[in-house]
């Protein structure tokens, strides 16, 4: 009898200590210290090269300024261009050869400015572009970025409906041709459109196309430029024509890659109300202020918020759904004078940018002269501006599509605001000689960083709290070097009368940034 | 009438010889003991013996030279009459032993040499020596077989000679031959005595009615040979002996040809003795051929002169006395009957086919021939864990220490599953990948098969070893092991049960011994993670039986398990402590995966403990169905009955070996959680760890072992009941567990497809046609800002050609100076000129892998800056990834590729090879199953010479076999 106490007791025991072992080893295993592993590479910097960037040059329109021959490219007027590094003003440069486009007798082209490679951060070179047209057809304020070139850029903007140019500019400064497909995308999804495949760009040369002629009708576009070869540098000049009044002018380059964030800083809204009002008209809707998506793989819902710069404005949040491949314009709406940070968060890669547009009421007679000053330098082209009627009486045109009213000769510039990307590095900011230049700069970290603005001959530190975003008013015509801000977005805007413009602040030499090799 | 008795450490053995020499009818008129034993002295002697001379000699001497300090006490012989009888300590002799001795050599004169009848000294009844004789070729032979004594040898009288023990002879003729010949200490010294004897004119003959006990090989002997001698020590004596009196006996002109061929011959009988399943006389085989050929160079030329000068008649003259071969082949026959009987009785009653097995097998085959029937038509398998293999030539040439072409090249030891690869790539020798295929397709099959025969270790029911072998085959470590290509846990998953089936006979048989240790070789090179259990559970088992005395008789044939392991791995290990990563033998062989388990968590803690390797891999995420750690947790909660079937087996019959078994799942589960949490290697910016999967098969292993020793306890019908229940239960558990494992396979979701024998693209491989030594500089995208870097010849990577010594070397080392800076400055905008390096690594094209959502930042950076740049012109765009080619191909690349010696280009190479060949040919050799065949070509009885055992009295059939191993690592011992 004891015995068998004994036995079923130490039966009992054993059981309890196989239970308890296992116990022990599942809770052993879990709480047993990983150290975390590292695994070592060789960091390589890449080997110094001469930093070039490209410039779109001159604005273009279809035809001349009579509205004649419209097969023909030309360009007219020449931009200001602002080029070169904080500690060296101004930069060697060089033509680019201009393809289908009819050449000008005073050899104003678009430049690709080089410098040698950087070996200190105010030795990254920087250039910018500026132009204000007041033509009949074509008017506003126009800044575009010098850019190295891309394998593949995004360019979202663009329009194609009635009265609305889209000109596509391909640069490729290298030495070698590039091929260059596009892929052009619109509210219906993507164009199945001849002729966008395999366009050769030969070296050191800039091709310029209108889409109209691949996607016609088309008021929401998006292009994705894919080059094989030589690295191009895309940018698309977006002009309207309301009537027979210009709607604005401005010239966009490349914006962020596809990803689930994308950040865009500094959207400028400077006459609210009156381009609020100015978008209830007919014809005129693209006055609003509106963030332009594309989703270009797969269905995505996204969150749109926008985020004031200053902490007492007020910011909006809109939720939407994006269909694949089909670019979708999301108004802003209620927003007050102000600069905002639009901060698109998707579950897919989307590109975005966003479009504002500023509404000046009809000039005095003055300005005209300014205007022409600014921008018809050798050609006299822009005396014709004077030809555009400001009566001050609106009057109708019936549109086949929409009526357009013509609204007493207000004057509307558009701009558009790409994102710029993540900054991993010193990035160098050329200011254009244009009105009243700021720069937006957010952070959209989860820690505070301590940028420093160099340039202009002064030093200023920027202090960026988590999802802060700070403006800071620059010199026009000048250089800067915005150092410490990895992960930090930014943009550079210009606000005047009836002029609005922006540029993004892109990573320098993005091709050119240390690597980590492995095995 | 002189009795000399050889007294070394006699204790109760010298007494009651002591005792039965003063019991003579016909007492010795006097007494030498000799006294050579260390330990006790004899100073004590029964009052009856007459005459007694204490001559105390050094404790060193052979049973001669004692005889001969014996004899020089004594005064010289003056007549042919005077006689000495020579006795150890154990030779007890009958009370008329004397008395029959003399009156049979009184009546023939011309008897010098007379010798008694050995007895046991266990079992008198039963004969232990009566008379030796020799063959044609001088091996000595016993006349008498170790019998009950029948009186069947009785008309023997006249034979070539006695043994020592008991030994009468004339003193004069003693003192004339000079005695036994101090070259032969031990063994064939009376023989040798004898034969000197008869060709000096003397006869030998027996006398069987002197009845003189022995001890045989217990007998205390002397400090030359004695119940303490090795068994490696006694065959080097035999051999000695033997050859030292071919020496001595050979014609003057045959000496040269005996004397060259001593050593061949030691090799060819030691290869003789490996499949006799001897190893314990292969050692002696050598000693005994280089201790006569170049130590004996004094002792044979004075033993040939002393032979001589006695010499008075011619080797016919005995050449009737030798053994003939007819009666040497009757012997031979009637031994090999008996070992085959023997032998028969000790084999396992397996019943393979009526119990079961082979449809269990059958089952599996179907179900693996389903899963896998897209890669049938398939050259290769493609996995993340598996490449194309080489030709059979390169294959073998990857062993050993060699050249390897890994990123800046090295000269390397090969991974030991470079063996295993060799192997199988041989056996579809027309195209070394389809081999894998097979192995994808019979996987399932080969471990059915495996865990069927291990199970029938542990129970004789035929349900549970259905029910284990479907568990084995069903193992989640197997079927993730095969999706994600990892090769090596696959072919350690299906060595791991024969391992165990191995094992569980090892104590008894050199074979089973010999073969487990090529399993666990085996084992080891597929998963050399696995060392650390397996080397803990040998050590711990071993100790165990070695300290456990008869219990764990047989424990010395598991000292060597580990050998050809070791011979395998150990130039790896010191390679790799040498070049700083000594945990890097540790790795698994093959591609390098980056190791995707997070360590510190409770539900990957408690999936190691059933079995499974961590989240991700039960399937349901490639299913799309549930979210990973939910289909963990799933997987989880439906093997939970099997872990309380295996933790419920201690408390139920059986204990113990449940708790073994449960002591080798704990032993797995410990290797797997701290296998996650060494890194041992890099995979680009990912660490790898061993897989935790090899050291959850020994999990499964012992999960699965429990259960069964569980549920085969107890008989009564409600213990049937509840196994039909509870097994029932766990397999359901189990198969619902694998369901979505089986159905991604199933439905082609799987990570193993039907894949093309090369990794790079067509063009390339094109190319490798014409000349196999242009490179590709492979290049993938890292998520950071990295980017990887290797350079492929040919047509591509193949598995053999990977080393865990590249991928656990720290990044500057493995890639060289030239690399990083080539991968780099290609994938920017830079101002590098790469064709210097280019050239010199004759690099040809450039592939940028495919990009994911991770990498895509730098592979765009990459293309971009390889399409800008004018070196290179872009070709083509596969699955493989982006292609470009470098323009200087076209005139042709001046240098030729790096490379190196191959295996036995140098000395080192040369030893490491010839070491790891030499090892495995001998444990190959001692595993072949070549009993019968061993017995057929010479048999020998156990009891024969000196072991004093009672042979032939109990039938070898009614030895009683235990079918139970005791212990999961110990297996069971017959006897």
């Amino acid at each position: 009898m004891a015995s068998s106490a004994l036995r079923i007791g130490g039966r009992v025991a054993s059981g309890i200590v196989a239970v308890g072992g296992a116990a022990v080893l599942v809770f052993g295993g879990a709480l047993l210290p990983a150290p975390a592993p590292a695994v070592a590479g060789v960091d390589v910097t890449p080997a110094a090269v001469d930093q070039y960037r490209a410039c779109p040059g001159p604005l273009v329109r279809l035809g001349d300024e009579f509205g004649q021959d419209v097969t023909t490219v030309n360009t007219f007027g020449a931009p200001e261009v602002t080029a070169g590094t904080v500690a060296v003003w101004g930069a060697a440069w060089f033509p680019l050869a201009d393809i289908d486009v009819a050449a000008r007798a005073d050899g104003v082209a678009s430049t690709v400015i080089t410098a040698p490679s950087a070996g200190a951060d105010d030795q990254l070179l920087a250039g910018a572009q500026a132009q204000v047209a007041s033509a009949a057809d074509v008017a506003g304020l126009a800044v575009a970025g010098c850019t190295e070139g891309a394998a593949s850029s995004w360019v979202v903007a663009g329009a194609t409906d009635t009265g609305r140019t889209s000109m596509l500019l391909l640069a490729n400064p290298n030495d070698v041709a590039a091929n260059v497909d596009l892929v052009l995308y619109t509210a219906d999804g993507p164009v199945e459109a001849p002729g966008v495949q395999d366009l050769v760009v030969p070296p050191r040369s800039q091709k310029a196309l209108s889409l109209a002629g691949y996607a016609p009708g088309a008021s929401q576009l998006a292009v994705q430029v894919r080059s094989r070869g030589g690295l191009v540098t895309a940018s698309l000049q977006h002009a309207v024509v309301r009537g027979l009044e210009p709607g604005g002018v401005d010239v966009v380059g490349r914006t962020a890659a596809p990803a689930t964030t994308q950040v865009i800083p500094g959207v400028r809204i400077t006459t609210a109300e009156a381009a609020t009002a100015r978008s209830q008209v007919g014809g005129s809707q693209d006055v609003q202020t509106v963030v332009r998506i594309l989703a270009p793989s797969a269905d995505t819902e996204l969150s749109i918020g926008v985020a004031p710069e200053s902490a007492g404005g007020t910011g909006t949040s809109v939720d939407v759904h994006a269909h694949a491949g089909r670019v979708l314009d999301v108004p802003l709406t209620g927003l007050d004078d102000g600069t905002y940070t639009v901060t698109v968060t998707a579950t897919e890669p989307v590109v975005a940018a966003a479009r504002a547009s500023t509404v000046a009421p009809p000039a005095d007679g003055e300005d005209e002269d300014e205007e022409s000053a600014a921008s018809d330098s050798g050609s006299g082209s822009g005396s014709d501006a004077e030809e555009s009627e400001e009566s001050g009486i609106g009057f109708d045109v019936d549109g086949p599509l929409t009526d357009v009213q013509v609204q007493d000769g207000e004057r509307v510039d558009l701009a558009w605001f790409s994102a710029g990307g993540p900054l991993s590095g010193p990035a160098a900011i050329a200011v254009a000689n244009a009105a009243s230049p700021r720069l937006a700069v957010v952070n959209p970290g989860d820690a505070t960083v301590t940028l420093t603005l160099t340039g202009g001959g002064s030093q200023q530190a920027i202090e960026l709290a988590p999802g802060a975003s700070a403006g800071v008013d620059l010199a026009p015509n000048a250089m800067y070097v915005l150092a410490g801000g990895g992960g930090v977005s930014a943009s550079v805007t210009y606000a005047g009368d009836a002029e609005l413009a922006a540029t993004p602040v892109r990573p320098a030499n993005p091709l050119a940034t240390p690597l980590t090799v492995y095995h | 009438m002189t009795a000399i008795l050889v007294a070394h450490d006699g204790g109760a053995y010298l007494d009651r010889t002591l005792e039965a020499l003063a019991e003579q009818t016909r007492p010795p008129d006097q007494t030498v003991i000799v006294d050579i034993g260390a330990s006790s002295r004899v100073t004590e002697h029964p009052a009856g013996l007459l005459g007694v001379q204490h001559v105390a000699a050094p404790s060193s001497l052979s049973f001669g030279d004692a005889v001969k300090a014996a004899a020089r006490v004594l005064a010289p012989a003056s007549t042919d009459g005077e006689w000495l009888w020579l006795l150890a300590a154990d030779n007890a002799p009958d009370p008329d032993a004397l008395r029959a001795m003399l009156a049979a050599v009184e009546i023939s004169p011309s008897v010098s040499v007379a010798g008694p009848k050995l007895m046991q000294w266990a079992d008198p009844d039963y004969l232990y020596s009566f008379g030796e004789s020799m063959t044609r070729f001088g091996t000595a032979v016993e006349l008498a077989e170790p019998l009950l004594d029948q009186a069947q040898y009785d008309r023997e009288s006249d034979v070539l000679g006695v043994s020592a023990a008991g030994m009468l002879v004339r003193h004069r003729v003693w003192t004339r031959l000079e005695g036994f010949d101090p070259a032969l200490p031990a063994v064939d010294d009376a023989l040798d005595f004898c034969v000197r004897a008869r060709l000096a004119g003397h006869r030998v003959s027996l006398v069987p009615d002197a009845r003189v006990l022995s001890a045989g090989r217990r007998s205390p002997g002397t400090a030359v040979l004695g119940p303490r001698t090795s068994r490696t020590r006694r065959s080097y004596l035999e051999r000695a002996a033997q050859l030292h009196r071919r020496l001595v006996y050979s014609p003057p002109l045959a000496l040269p040809l005996h004397w060259l061929s001593l050593v061949p011959l030691a090799i060819l009988r030691a290869l003789g003795q490996l499949l006799r399943k001897q190893p314990g006389s292969v050692l002696g085989e050598f000693g005994a051929a280089f201790a006569v050929a170049f130590g004996h160079a004094a002792s044979v030329p004075a033993a040939r002169k002393r032979l001589k000068r006695e010499r008075t008649l011619g080797w016919t003259a005995i050449e009737a006395l030798r053994l003939p071969w007819a009666e040497i082949r009757r012997r031979r026959a009637l031994a090999r009957e008996d070992a085959t009987s023997a032998r028969r009785a000790g084999r396992h009653e397996i019943r393979f086919l009526a119990g079961g097995g082979a449809a269990v097998v059958l089952v599996a085959a179907l179900l693996g021939l389903a899963l896998h029937v897209p890669l049938l038509g398939a050259a290769g398998v493609a996995a993340p864990g598996l490449l194309p293999l080489g030709g059979v030539g390169e294959l073998w040439g990857s062993l050993g220490y060699a050249w390897r072409g890994l990123g800046d090249g090295f000269v390397g030891v090969a991974d030991p599953f470079n063996w295993i690869l060799a192997l199988l790539g041989t056996v579809t020798f027309w195209s070394p990948s389809y081999s894998i295929v097979l192995l994808y397709v019979l996987a399932l099959p080969l471990a059915a098969a495996g865990a069927w025969f291990a199970a029938a270790r542990l129970t004789a029911s035929a349900g549970l070893r259905g029910i284990a072998a479907a568990a084995w085959t069903l193992a989640p470590t197997l079927l993730v092991a095969l999706d994600q290509g990892r090769l090596g846990a696959v072919v350690a998953h299906l060595l791991l049960p024969w391992l165990f089936f191995a094992l569980s006979t090892a104590r008894r048989s050199w074979v089973a011994a010999a073969t487990a240790s090529l399993l666990a070789a085996g084992v080891l090179a597929g998963a050399p993670s696995l060392w650390v259990p397996l080397l803990a559970l040998w050590l711990l088992t071993t100790v165990a039986l070695a300290s456990a005395g008869r219990r764990g008789r047989g424990w010395h044939r598991l000292v060597g398990l580990p050998i050809p392991a070791l011979a395998l791995f150990l130039p790896l290990g010191v390679q790799h402590v040498l070049q700083g990563t000594p945990l890097g033998v540790l790795a698994d062989p093959g591609v390098p995966l980056a190791a995707t388990t997070e360590p510190n968590s409770v539900l990957t803690s408690l999936a190691f403990l059933v079995g499974l390797p961590g989240a991700g891999s039960t399937g349901w995420a490639k299913w799309g169905v549930l979210d990973p750690a939910a289909g963990e947790v799933l997987a989880v909660v439906l093997l939970l009955p099997l872990l309380a079937l295996a933790l419920a087996s201690v408390v139920l019959p059986g204990a113990a070996r449940a708790a073994a078994a449960l002591a080798v799942a704990a032993t797995g589960f410990a290797t797997a959680v701290l296998a996650v949490r060494v890194a041992v290697g890099a995979a680009g910016e990912a660490a790898v760890t061993p897989w935790p999967g090899a050291a959850l098969s020994l999990t499964w292993l012992g999960l699965v072992g429990a259960a069964v020793i569980g549920l085969s306890a107890g008989h009564r019908v409600l213990a049937r009941t509840a196994r039909v229940t509870l097994g029932g239960l766990a397999a359901v558990g189990i198969a619902a567990a694998v369901v979505p494992l089986v159905w991604a396979v199933a439905t082609g979701a799987g990570g193993a497809v039907p894949g093309a024998p090369r990794t790079l693209p067509a063009l390339v491989t094109a190319g490798a046609a014409t000349d196999p030594t242009t490179g590709t500089l492979v290049l993938e995208a890292q998520s950071g800002s990295g980017i990887s870097a290797s350079v492929e010849r040919g047509s591509g990577e193949t598995l053999e050609q990977q080393s865990t010594l590249y991928s656990a070397a720290p990044p500057d080392a493995a890639l060289g100076a030239d690399l990083p800076s080539l991968a780099a400055n290609l994938a920017s905008r830079s101002g590098y000129d790469p064709v210097p390096v280019l050239e010199a690594q004759r690099i040809g094209y450039v592939l940028l892998a495919p990009g994911t959502r991770e990498t895509r930042v730098v592979h765009d950076r990459t293309a971009a800056a390889m399409d800008a740049n004018p070196l290179f012109a872009p070709v083509t765009s596969t699955e493989h990834g982006t292609l470009w080619r470098y323009a200087g191909l076209d005139a042709g690349m001046p240098a030729a590729a790096p490379s190196g010696p191959g295996g036995f280009d140098t000395a080192l190479g040369g030893a490491i090879l010839g070491m790891q060949l030499l090892v495995l040919l001998v444990t190959l050799l001692l595993a072949l199953p070549t009993g019968g065949l061993a017995d057929w070509w010479r048999p020998e009885r156990e009891a024969r010479r000196g072991s004093g055992l009672q042979a032939g009295r109990r039938s070898p059939a009614a030895v009683p076999v235990r079918t139970m191993p005791t212990l999961a690592f110990g297996g069971d011992h017959g006897e």
